[in-house]
């Protein structure tokens, strides 16, 4: 494919009064690895909701693989292989793990309400692939043995990945991730690093990545692009974004007043 | 003309009773966001009390006076200001914090509880009543249109508790801490506001306005039945909705508005068969089309 | 073969024709309570679809069931007299198909316009189209008006019922336990999420709305030929209420639990009937205890698979 995977034109969004992205030009290519950071009210999980189709832009346009998505449906984009994580999380609450990972594989399974209901010889020999294309992806992130266990029972930090398998069940192109590491202690958040490198390698998708915590977004983003009051003040390499003077004033912006 | 006006007239008399029991509803949804389905049967439970206070009140003061009314109608109220008290502390305290749909239907198990057991033959019995006539009654004639005591009496005293209400709400200490609970429940219990005397203070005041709308109307309709609340509960309800549910002048619009446009397509002859169907009809068109109602702000979910 | 659901079908079509066919040594009395219970079952049943699995909850099911019944009623009606009696069966099945299938176009119609409402909105707008749907059957001549149908032939019987009934359960039961009817459960608990995932959630609802419909309207057809008479108070919202409760008492997507409550509200009734003065004082009472108690039914145990009502 020519050109980049997902592109911002200008980008502006407004709740009532408050304009919480504006005027963001931003894009992704194929296999990038891309750090979305910002203070908190930056306006990053808006950007995620916008590329979802949660949220219409107020004006500017998104195009996906080059095809602008607006007016598409959540579950329209998730189709065209846009899949995200939540900040806060929501995992299908009354659901099993295993359950939770089905509804995200339905996606591309050919059988509706008709085989549902005659359960054919098709019908069941593909209800059969599903659930071990389920177990796989559980077995690769080890949530296997919790194959059972109802999705809201799980350890916070299971309950983070298990998001995350999710939303690769459903074959995506590019895989959002809201603060993964949000919750997680040192050890957990080195193995997340891990995971989301393999993730990329394995999957051969482009991530974006918003995540608070510096050192994951820095060990492993290849660029970085920097929001705050929803204006994007600098994009580049880790390096490069760690000693933009603006990116240090967002940051530090409240304190050294402060201080001073 | 004339006949324009005199729709105008009934359906604005019709309209003023829904606007006292849509506050009620809107009142409580501002604060507890949940509809109060027995609220309609509250409404019911005042015109049964007019209807056994008046000729006790008539022992010490004349009847048909409107001395005599304004007391039949002030006690109506305080009773039901504590029944609606009452219902709040037995069903809906223990269920705060529950799923909204477990609440809607305890409140439909108290409506039917109520219902049933009025209509049961040790307490009012399941047949129609008659209303006394608690002030003396004219009629007027205005040109080619006529306007009765009972008319003039909705409007006055609809006129007077919408005042009274305003002022509670918006001057007195209780009314401050009403706003507070609505707007955010948290925040005003940090504030050190009692959230259980503002809700049940909340139940009072809507239970009594329910109460006069309940005289208003028997007064008008001269016949009460324990199901009067049913019909003219749930169109109070949609008007309500009509208004922006949570917002206290629009409860009072949209009960005004309900009557205007119920009187008049009631009164279109191939409509008038639909008469129960109009408010529903209503309700759906505006959830369509403007789903917060005429005055409420709409609300987009964060993700 | 795997086929443990089609088994169970075929298995309880045939019990309900063998006990229909032992029906003359039955009480005529318990055989109709039986018949009132079927006809619950599937009421029940087909609203948890709407209300319990895909969580758009509502309070119009007596409007579907409505549709349904006069459609069918009126159909015999008209045909009655034209064809051999040879035919009746077939005139029979013919309108519980026509009564379904209205009522699955008022589904539709309901389903649409609501999409948008959730919780405590919802339940109302509901609410008010099956008030509106009774108010219409209320006025139209054809449909007898406020008088209803009389005279619909007594066709409905045991087998027709419980057939009917275990084809709603299979259906339900088929419908939801699969890959594809998990997307009915995903729209329940998250929305959002489930867009995110690739679910359409207006197509989940309206298919709920449209197929919980139908057999409501298969349940009306029952009820009409099963009682003979029909008048438009009988659908009332105190009945969609009833059939809330069932599924409410049996916990939200619980399939077994809402049949045993279904059959259990259907018997108690039957069984109070000495107090009738009360009976729907307890009945309400009921609702009440229930709901401050054990919001999430009666017959749900271990945490997984509670639904929030
Ligand atoms: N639906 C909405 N309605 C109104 N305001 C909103 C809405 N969604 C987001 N906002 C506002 O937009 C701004 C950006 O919010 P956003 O959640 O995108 O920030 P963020 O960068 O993800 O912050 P955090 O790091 O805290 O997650 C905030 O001020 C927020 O209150
Ligand atoms: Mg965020």
């Amino acid at each position: 494919m020519i050109g980049p995977l997902l592109q911002l034109q200008c980008v502006t969004i407004r709740f009532g009064g408050l304009t919480a992205v504006s005027e963001v030009d931003f894009q992704i290519g194929g296999r990038e690895l891309v750090g979305l950071i910002g203070p908190n009210g930056a306006g990053k999980t808006t950007v995620f909701n916008l590329v979802t189709g949660v949220y219409q832009p107020t004006s500017g346009a998104i195009l996906f693989a080059g095809q602008p998505t607006a007016n598409l449906k959540s579950n329209q984009l998730a189709r065209l292989g846009i899949a995200r994580t939540f900040q806060n999380i929501r995992l299908f609450a009354s659901m099993s793990v295993f359950d939770n990972v089905r509804v995200a594989v339905q996606l591309h399974s050919p059988h509706g309400i008709r085989d549902a209901l005659w359960r054919g010889r098709g019908f069941r020999e593909g209800e059969r692939a599903v659930e071990t294309q389920v177990m796989e992806l559980l077995e690769i992130f080890n949530l296997g043995r919790f194959r059972a266990a109802n999705a809201k029972s799980l350890p916070y930090g299971d309950q983070r990945r298990l998001e995350i398998v999710r939303a690769l069940a459903t074959r995506p192109k590019l895989l959002l991730l809201d603060e993964p590491a949000a919750g997680m202690n040192t050890t957990e958040k080195v193995a997340l690093t891990q995971l989301i490198r393999f993730i990329k390698d394995k999957f051969q998708i482009a991530v974006l990545l918003v995540e608070h915590d510096m050192q994951v977004v820095m060990g492993i983003c290849e660029r970085i692009a920097v929001l705050d009051y929803g204006i994007k003040i600098a994009e580049g390499s880790p390096a490069k974004v760690r000693a933009d003077p603006r990116v240090i004033e967002a940051y530090l912006g409240d304190e050294l007043k402060i201080q001073n | 003309m004339s006949e324009f006006f005199q729709q105008l007239i009934n359906g604005l008399a019709i309209g003023a009773i829904y606007a006292l029991i849509a506050l009620g509803y809107t009142m409580v949804y501002g604060i507890l966001r949940f509809i109060n389905f027995a609220h309609g049967d509250v409404f019911m439970l005042g015109a049964f009390a007019g209807y056994f206070l008046s000729p006790v009140v008539n022992r010490f003061l004349p009847a048909q006076s409107y001395a005599g009314g304004a007391v039949v109608l002030v006690l109506a109220m305080a009773i039901c200001a504590l029944i609606g008290m009452l219902i709040e502390f037995l069903a809906y305290r223990p269920l705060r914090n529950r799923p909204k749909l477990t609440v809607l239907i305890t409140a439909i198990g108290v409506s039917l509880f109520i219902e049933y057991t009025c209509q049961h033959d040790a307490v009012f019995k399941a047949a129609p009543r008659k209303f006394p006539e608690l002030i003396p009654f004219t009629n007027w004639h205005l040109g080619g249109l006529v306007l009765n005591t009972n008319q003039v009496i909705v409007f006055v005293t609809t006129m007077l508790l919408l005042v009274a209400l305003t002022v509670v709400v918006q001057k007195t200490k209780v009314g401050t801490a009403m706003r507070a609970v609505s707007f955010n429940e948290q925040a005003a219990a940090l504030m050190g506001v009692n959230i259980n005397r503002i809700i049940s203070f909340t139940f009072g005041l809507g239970s009594a306005l329910a109460a006069a709308g309940g005289i208003l109307f028997a007064m008008n309709y001269a016949s009460i039945d324990p199901l009067m609340g049913v019909q003219t509960g749930l169109k109070a309800f949609v008007a309500a909705v009509l208004g922006g549910i949570g917002n206290l002048p629009g409860a009072a619009l949209g009960g005004l508005l309900l009557g205007v446009v119920e009187t008049f397509a009631g009164g279109i002859p191939g409509l008038s068969n639909y008469r129960d169907g109009i408010a529903f009809g209503v309700l759906i068109l505006i959830l369509l089309f403007r789903p917060a109602g005429l005055l409420g702000k709409l609300q987009t979910e964060k993700v | 073969m795997d086929n443990a659901a089609k088994r169970f079908l075929f298995a309880a079509v045939a019990l309900a024709v063998i006990v229909s066919l032992c029906s003359s040594y039955f009480n005529r009395y318990y055989l109709g309570v039986a018949i009132d219970v079927g006809i619950n079952v599937i009421l029940a049943v087909s609203l948890n679809l709407i209300n319990g699995h895909t969580g758009q909850f509502s309070l119009g099911h007596a409007g579907f069931m409505a549709v349904g019944g006069y459609t069918t009623a009126k159909f015999a009606l008209l045909l009655q007299g034209q064809l051999p009696p040879w035919a009746q069966p077939l005139i029979f099945v013919a309108g519980l198909l026509l009564g379904g299938s209205m009522a699955a176009v008022a589904g539709l119609a309901v389903g649409v316009p609501t999409l948008r409402l959730k919780g405590d909105y919802l339940a109302i707008v509901t609410l008010g189209f099956g008030e509106i749907i009774r108010v219409i059957f209320q006025t139209t001549e054809a449909f007898g008006a406020a008088t209803g149908l009389t005279g619909i032939p007594h066709w409905t019987n045991f087998a027709w019922t419980w057939s009917c009934a275990a084809l709603t359960v299979f259906v339900v039961a088929c419908l939801v336990n699969s890959t594809y009817g998990r997307g009915f459960i995903a729209v329940h608990d998250d929305e959002v999420a489930a867009g995110a995932m690739g679910i359409n959630p207006v197509r989940y609802k309206i298919t709920a709305f449209v197929i919980g419909a139908f057999f409501a309207g298969v349940a009306g057809g029952l009820y009409a030929h099963h009682k003979q008479f029909l008048s438009p108070g009988g659908f009332d919202f105190l009945k969609s209420i009833d059939i809330v409760v069932m599924v409410i008492l049996g916990g939200m997507g619980r399939t077994v639990g809402v049949i045993i409550a279904a059959v259990l509200l259907t018997i108690l009734p039957e069984a109070l009937r000495g107090f009738a003065g009360y009976r729907m004082i307890l009945y309400s009472l009921l609702i009440i205890i229930l709901m401050l108690t054990r919001p999430q039914g009666l017959f749900t145990f271990g945490r997984a698979a509670q639904r929030k009502v």
